[in-house]
C-alpha cells in the first residue's frame, strides 16, 4: 500500500540555517508515528510544514499522492484534511467552546448547523467535556482547553492529526487526560504524527519511532527495539538523559541540626 | 446687558445650529471614513509585507509630520492648480480629516492586532479559514477590545480638528460664531457657547473611552 504522507529529499531553511535536511519519511494510513529528538532538532517544523504553516524550500511532500509543494496547492483544502494541535492550545478566547468547535465546520466547510452541532457534542462527550459546551476558554484548565483544541481539529473530519508537544505546557495531572484522548484516536485507527517528550507515552502509542537530530532523521524503527536497543550513539545518549531522573540514586539521609 | 445677551443667544442659536450641523457632518463623515480606512490600514500593516509596509509607513509619516492645516491648504488650493481638480471645501475637509484619522486609527488597529498571540493566527489557519475569515472571525473581534478606547480618543481629536475647516471657507459652527461676533462684539458669550458645544460632544466620548478601558482591563 502506498503512503498517505510522504516526505522525500525534503529541505527547509530559516535564513542561512538548514532546519530540515534531506528528510525521507513515509506514513501509511492508520499509522501512529512519534517523532522524538532534542529541542531544536526540527521535529515541530516538520509538522508545521505538513500543515502549510511553514514553507518548504525543496524536495517533495505528498499527501495521498498529491504533491503539496506545487505552487497551486490549496492549503485551505489540505488543512481540512490535516488537523493540527498546538502546545499552547490557542483556542479562540472570545468564543464559547461550541463556537470554537463550529467555526471551521460552518464557515470553512459550510456544513449544516444541526449535523455539525451533533458531531461537536458527540466529540465533547467523548472527551468528557460536554458540560463545558457554553464555557469560555479562560474558564477552563489547561488540560480541558487542550482536549477542546483536539476536538476542534477533529470536527473538521481530518484524515491525519498532528500533535505538536501538546502536553508540554500542562501540569502532570492534566497530561494524562490529554494523552488518553490521543490514545483513543490511535486505537480508532486514525493516522497520527506526534511530537512529544513523554517517552512512556511514545512507547505505548507508537507504531514507529522517528528519531531526529539537527534537522535529520537518524533512526526510525518500531518502539520496542528503539527503546531497548537504539542503533545510533546519539539516540542512546538521548534516552539516557530521559532515564537519568528515574535511576537517580537515593541520597543518604542527612543529619539536620 | 443680561437680557440683551439672552436675546442675542436666542437669535444666534438657530444660526449656530446650522454651523454646528456642518461641524457634526464633517466630523461624523471623518470618523466613519477614518474607521474604515484605519481598519484597512491596520490589517494591511499586520500582513507584514515588506513593500506594502514601506508604503504605509510613508503615508503615516506624511500625516504625522505635516500639520492637518497644511494638508487642507495643499489639497484645497493645490488640487485645482496641479490636477485641475477642485473639490468643495466641505469635502476637502472630510477628505483630509479622513486621511489623517485613518493613519491614526490605523496605527492603533495595527498595534492591537500585533498584541494578539501569534498562535491565534496559526490556529485559525490550521482549521482552513481564509484570510478574510481569519480577520473577520478571529483576529479583529479580539483586537476590538484593545483598540476601542484609543480609537474613541482619536474621534474626539477629529471633532476638534474639524474646526480648521474654517480656514478653507467651510461655514462651520466656529465661522458662524465669528460672524455673529463681528456683528455684535459679544465674543465672550459666543465663544462660551462654542466652548460648551465642543465640551458636551467630546467629554462623553472621552468618558466612555475611559470607562471601557477600566472595564476591559479588569475583565
Amino acid at each position: 500500500m502506498s503512503a498517505l504522507i510522504e516526505f522525500k529529499g525534503f529541505n527547509k531553511f530559516f535564513g542561512e540555517q538548514q532546519v530540515l535536511n534531506n528528510i525521507d519519511l513515509q506514513v501509511r494510513s492508520g499509522e501512529v508515528v512519534v517523532i522524538l529528538g532534542p529541542s531544536g532538532c526540527g521535529k515541530s517544523t516538520l509538522l508545521r510544514c505538513l500543515n502549510g504553516l511553514e514553507n518548504a524550500h525543496s524536495g517533495h511532500l505528498r499527501l495521498a499522492g498529491e504533491e503539496l509543494l506545487a505552487p497551486r496547492t490549496d492549503w485551505r483544502q489540505v488543512r481540512q484534511r490535516v488537523g493540527m494541535v498546538f502546545q499552547s492550545y490557542h483556542l479562540f478566547g472570545h468564543m464559547s467552546v461550541l463556537d470554537n468547535l463550529l467555526l471551521g465546520p460552518l464557515k470553512v466547510q459550510k456544513r449544516e448547523r444541526r449535523e455539525a452541532l451533533a458531531q461537536a457534542e458527540a466529540l465533547l462527550a467523548r472527551v468528557g467535556l460536554l458540560d463545558k459546551r457554553d464555557a469560555y476558554p479562560r474558564q477552563l484548565s489547561g488540560g480541558q482547553q487542550q482536549r477542546i483544541a483536539i476536538v476542534r481539529s477533529l470536527c473538521m473530519n481530518p484524515e491525519v492529526m498532528l500533535f505538536d508537544e501538546v502536553t508540554a505546557a500542562l501540569d502532570p495531572e492534566m497530561v494524562k487526560e490529554v494523552l488518553e484522548v490521543i490514545q483513543g484516536l490511535a486505537r480508532d485507527g486514525m493516522t497520527l504524527l506526534i511530537v512529544t517528550h513523554e517517552m512512556a507515552f511514545a512507547r505505548a502509542v507508537a507504531d514507529r519511532i522517528v528519531f531526529m537530530e539537527a534537522g535529520r532523521i537518524l533512526e526510525q524503527r518500531d518502539p520496542e527495539s528503539f527503546f531497548t536497543n537504539p542503533q545510533t550513539a546519539r539516540a542512546q545518549q538521548f534516552l539516557e538523559k530521559f532515564s537519568f531522573v528515574e535511576s537517580l540514586p537515593k541520597m543518604p539521609a542527612k543529619e539536620l541540626s | 446687558m443680561a437680557s440683551s445677551g439672552l436675546e442675542l443667544l436666542l437669535v444666534s442659536l438657530p444660526q449656530l445650529g446650522k454651523g454646528a450641523a456642518q461641524t457634526l457632518a464633517i466630523s461624523a463623515l471623518g470618523i466613519v471614513f477614518s474607521t474604515f480606512g484605519g481598519v484597512l490600514y491596520g490589517v494591511l500593516a499586520s500582513l507584514n509585507l515588506r513593500s506594502l509596509n514601506l508604503l504605509l509607513r510613508v503615508y503615516l509619516e506624511l500625516f504625522r509630520a505635516i500639520p492637518v492645516l497644511v494638508w487642507l491648504y495643499l489639497l484645497f488650493f493645490g488640487l485645482p492648480i496641479f490636477f485641475a481638480l477642485s473639490i468643495p471645501s466641505f469635502w476637502c475637509a472630510v477628505l483630509v480629516l479622513s486621511l489623517w484619522g485613518a493613519s491614526e486609527v490605523g496605527e492603533v488597529v495595527r498595534g492591537a492586532l500585533r498584541s494578539l498571540p501569534r498562535g491565534q493566527r496559526e490556529a485559525g489557519l490550521s482549521i482552513g479559514l481564509s484570510a478574510w475569515q481569519l480577520y473577520g472571525y478571529v483576529l479583529l473581534p479580539q483586537a476590538l477590545k484593545r483598540m476601542t478606547p484609543p480609537t474613541i480618543n482619536i474621534y474626539t481629536r477629529i471633532i476638534k480638528t474639524s474646526s480648521l475647516a474654517v480656514l478653507i471657507g467651510v461655514v462651520d459652527v466656529i465661522k458662524v460664531g465669528q460672524q455673529i461676533i463681528e456683528r455684535t462684539y459679544e465674543s465672550v458669550l459666543i465663544y462660551g457657547v462654542l466652548f460648551l458645544f465642543f465640551f458636551f460632544i467630546c467629554y462623553p466620548l472621552s468618558a466612555a473611552s475611559r470607562a471601557l478601558e477600566r472595564r476591559w482591563t479588569h475583565a
